[in-house]
């Protein structure tokens, strides 16, 4: 399908920036609205913008999506039961996460077209050893910042921690595929560069 | 003859759907079920606050939740209790205010225990056995 003129002249910077709408948005609404566990949109569009648009931008995507929507979740109360050491101790952990998730995806992109139903199966394969890493790297940060120190042992919170993975799982699985199928149709086609003929002649 | 990328968007959003109802469902089957019990137990509970502290027992209890155990205890000690839902596929209640105690008021949360031991589950996920003892308190994060 050929593309307006108008998606074109997107930036790597517009698209930066509607990512990050879209993962705060996401996250937003399904954390603070439908209260829902574990489904996200920070992941995909960390893994997004790394296979898109490469990974200096999804660092700037993963900490603008989880500083906005972070400052928004807590000053609407959530988390305040931990205590601010814990809150600042698991935010290190959930925004490294995300950095690695973002990291999974440049990496992933760097070395494919993006444009194709396959690219887009792969990333979404992609996603979840990416999804895991995070969960397993911030199931140990709550360990070791809220869930530790009341007494609970690690496997005790990673044995806790198997549904809310499947559910982040699932997540990633259905997002991460349905932002890039829009991404790559936003994004400029690749140019077609015809290969030099070689020609004939003396050197 | 290769798929035209129609066909393998649809095979792909149709791989990705399946997929994802079968980690929905997977992730149900681990969550914790509480049936009632066939014959009342005995559970009491405790609920501290500064300035006040309830208390409350039951011989011959079928509300064999913390969840359930602390609404029994609002409906006999006319106490109000309100608390957050959290929706599907993982559903939960987050207690929100107990007797007019809200979470955040002074930086103080409520959060409870079974025999001592810290929850590490949602009220309504942590199934009580005859003679445990609950204890709420409406206290700042210590970190345990």
């Amino acid at each position: 399908m050929a593309r307006t003129p108008a998606f074109r002249k997107l930036t790597k910077l517009d698209f930066a920036f509607l990512l990050i709408l879209l993962g705060v948005g996401g996250r937003l609404l399904f954390r603070s609205v439908f209260h829902t566990a574990n489904i996200e949109t920070v992941l995909a569009v960390s893994m997004i913008a790394g296979a898109f648009l490469g990974w200096r931008y999804t660092m700037l995507v993963t900490v603008a999506t989880m500083a906005i929507s972070d400052a928004a979740i807590y000053a609407l109360g959530a988390g305040g039961e931990f205590g601010l050491a814990a809150i600042l101790g698991i935010t290190a952990f959930t925004w490294s996460g995300m950095l690695f998730a973002g990291f999974i995806g440049a990496a992933a992109g760097r070395r494919r077209v993006l444009f194709t139903t396959g690219s887009i199966a792969v990333l979404a394969t992609i996603s979840i050893p990416a999804t895991l890493l995070y969960d397993i790297w911030t199931a140990f940060g709550f360990w070791m910042f809220v869930a530790g120190p009341h007494g609970l042992s690690l496997a005790s919170v990673y044995s806790l921690q198997i549904p809310f993975t499947l559910i982040h799982l699932a997540s990633s699985i259905v997002f991460v595929p349905l932002f890039g199928t829009i991404f790559a149709w936003l994004a400029p086609a690749p140019e077609y560069i015809p290969t030099p003929e070689p020609t004939e002649g003396a050197p | 003859m290769p798929l035209p990328e129609r066909a393998k968007a649809a095979v792909l959003a149709v791989v990705v759907i399946l997929s994802a109802i079968g980690l929905i469902l997977a992730a149900q089957a681990f969550r914790p079920q509480a049936s009632a019990p066939s014959q009342g137990i005995r559970l009491s509970m405790t609920i501290q606050s500064p300035g006040w502290t309830l208390t409350y027992e039951n011989n011959d209890t079928r509300n064999n939740t913390a969840f359930l155990f602390l609404l029994e205890a609002a409906s006999v000690l006319h106490f109000r209790v309100e608390w957050t839902n959290w929706s599907p596929p993982f559903s939960a209640v987050f207690v929100d205010a107990i007797n007019g105690a809200r979470n955040g008021d002074g930086g103080r949360w409520w959060q409870f225990w079974v025999d001592g031991v810290y929850a590490d589950t949602a009220a309504d996920l942590t199934v009580l056995h005859g003679g445990d003892s609950v204890l709420w308190r409406f206290a700042t994060p210590e970190g345990g």
